[in-house]
């Protein structure tokens, strides 16, 4: 697998404030990169700085094997993006906004124009100007118009912001559809876990400008996916219980009332029989998925006591 | 550049502002009626002693209001986008940002420059057709005048439309709509305004400088675009 991006310890600083530092990253060609991270985190600002519109006051970007300059317009043909928010000339109609936009990169095919409008179901506008669109609209635009020209690489900076439960499955559908058809690499950031766990090859977590992690969805999913939660008022007992008469070796202790089990292999009602067996009151005892968001909280609390 | 310029008229769904040329020739020619048609300086005094009074009079009329009518200009091509933050937009294509702007400053230059002289000759023209009838300005118009008074007009438009840039600066530092229309009232007042038939802009050189710290500044505005962060 080839790399479209590489960011070798990027940083900015803005009046003496760090907003990003020594930031790694690598997206690889034909993924969808998850970008996550609280409000604040500094997803925007790396964003920014790979269409250049902030220039890093350290480090190096490597777009498309070449090193992005100030003067290297000509990777700025290769790229899509909405940044923050979707900007548009508010006094123009969607298509006139379309037609500027193609014009200004170079790109003349009329029927793509209809045809990604259609792709983001943005149907019946006629001669509205922008400025009468909901967010909704506006995203759903911002996307049609980040994709009309069948860029390499597809930035998107919160895509999923003011759109309908509806629109959000829309759009991620229309996600994958996209690298998969069209080999377009995708960086999606958000702070809204569930969304990039159901479409991202890759996740890169950020917390306070600095990346803490960057792994890949399937190496997420296979470590420590599935685990048996037992709630007990005696956690200690339990797990000294379990640990000497089981051998599970694999537990963690959650606050005072609940012991989870990362060892699969151990089935339930052994479990239950053996603590039972030791006098331990067992509550309940569920079968639990380890969801992306647990991990991705465990990753940002270690994030901020190493820091 | 070309097709540069002609997006940017597209986009900002620039007509030339004809309507609002039109009533601005219009003010200047009502003002210069009532200094024209005075009852108390007909008797008294003349107000034009000859023609080429009465076009130099018409040539600050007209250079005051353009000069500010630029500066409206200015605001809405080029701090508008920096404050609508389409400006991100722009520096997001494949286009180095110099041209962009350039493109931009060449449309307020031009406008310029041919508003003035245009409004310059079709005001002067109604002054001569007119009087014609009232024959209030002693002697006649000699073709030398006239020559003269297009050479001048036209020296004085180029200073005109490079001095119109110089709001942009005020204008960019802030990025602040008021500012670039305000400073631009004030170089006019300051560079028009005339006592006793005497402005700054009558000694050759003020306007020579003016004209070049006008393009100096847009020069400047444009140098280090490709650099500088878009905040």
């Amino acid at each position: 697998m080839t790399a479209i991006l590489k960011t070798y310890r990027l940083g900015k600083t803005i009046n003496g404030k760090d907003l990003v530092s020594g930031l790694n990253m690598s997206i690889n060609k034909g993924e969808i990169y998850g970008f996550l991270g609280p409000n604040g985190a500094g997803k925007t600002t790396v964003m920014k700085m790979i269409t250049s519109i902030l220039k890093p006051t350290e480090g190096e970007i490597e777009l498309f094997g070449k090193p992005l300059q100030p003067n290297s317009i000509e990777l700025l043909k290769r790229m899509g993006s909405i940044i923050e928010y979707p900007i548009f000339y508010e006094r123009l109609t969607a298509q006139e906004n379309m037609e500027l936009h193609c014009e200004y990169m170079g790109y003349y095919n009329k029927k793509a124009i209809n045809e990604v409008l259609e792709m983001v179901q943005l149907t019946n506008i006629d001669s509205k100007p922008v400025k009468n669109f909901s967010l909704g609209m506006k995203q759903r635009l911002g996307i049609a118009r980040a994709i009309v020209t069948k860029p390499e690489l597809l930035l998107l900076d919160e895509p999923i912001n003011g759109l309908d439960p509806v629109g959000i499955r829309e759009m991620r559908s229309l996600f994958t559809m996209l690298t998969k058809q069209y080999g377009i690499t995708l960086l999606i950031s958000s702070h809204i876990l569930g969304e990039i766990e159901h479409i991202a090859d890759t996740v890169g977590v950020i917390n306070h400008g600095k990346m803490i992690k960057e792994v890949s969805m399937d190496s997420v999913r296979q470590s420590n996916s599935e685990y048996v939660e037992i709630s007990t008022r005696e956690v200690k007992k339990a797990a000294y219980i379990l640990t000497d008469r089981l051998n599970v070796s694999n537990i963690k202790v959650i606050g005072d009332e609940a012991i989870r089990v990362y060892d699969m292999s151990i089935p339930q009602s052994e479990l239950i029989k053996t603590l039972t067996m030791a006098d331990v009151p067992v509550n309940s005892i569920v079968q639990k998925q380890h969801s992306l968001e647990d991990y991705f909280i465990e990753m940002l609390n270690g994030g901020g006591l190493s820091a | 550049m070309l097709k540069l310029i002609k997006l940017e008229l597209k986009k900002n769904k620039f007509n030339g502002s004809w309507l609002g040329i039109l009533i601005a020739n219009l003010c200047i020619m009502g003002l210069v009626a009532l200094m024209y048609f005075d009852p108390e300086t007909l008797e008294n005094e003349l107000v034009f002693i000859d023609f080429a009074d009465a076009f130099s009079a018409i040539d600050t009329f007209v250079r005051a209001t353009f000069i500010i009518y630029a500066s409206v200009l200015i605001a809405k091509f080029v701090i508008e986008e920096y404050k609508n933050k389409t400006m991100s937009l722009m520096f997001s294509y494949p286009i180095s940002r110099k041209k962009l702007i350039a493109a931009k400053l060449t449309i307020i230059f031009t406008w310029t420059f041919l508003t003035i002289t245009l409004s310059n000759l079709v005001i002067s023209g109604v002054l001569v057709l007119v009087n014609n009838y009232f024959g209030y300005i002693p002697g006649s118009l000699e073709m030398d005048t006239v020559i003269n008074y297009v050479l001048k007009m036209l020296l004085n438009t180029v200073s005109a439309a490079g001095l119109s840039l110089i709001p942009l600066f005020f204008g960019m530092w802030k990025k602040s709509v008021p500012g670039t229309i305000v400073s631009a009232v004030l170089i006019v007042s300051i560079f028009s305004s005339s006592s006793g038939g005497f402005s700054l802009y009558s000694i050759i050189a003020v306007p020579i400088i003016l004209a070049a710290i006008g393009i100096l500044v847009a020069y400047l505005s444009i140098r280090n675009v490709d650099k500088v962060d878009l905040i």
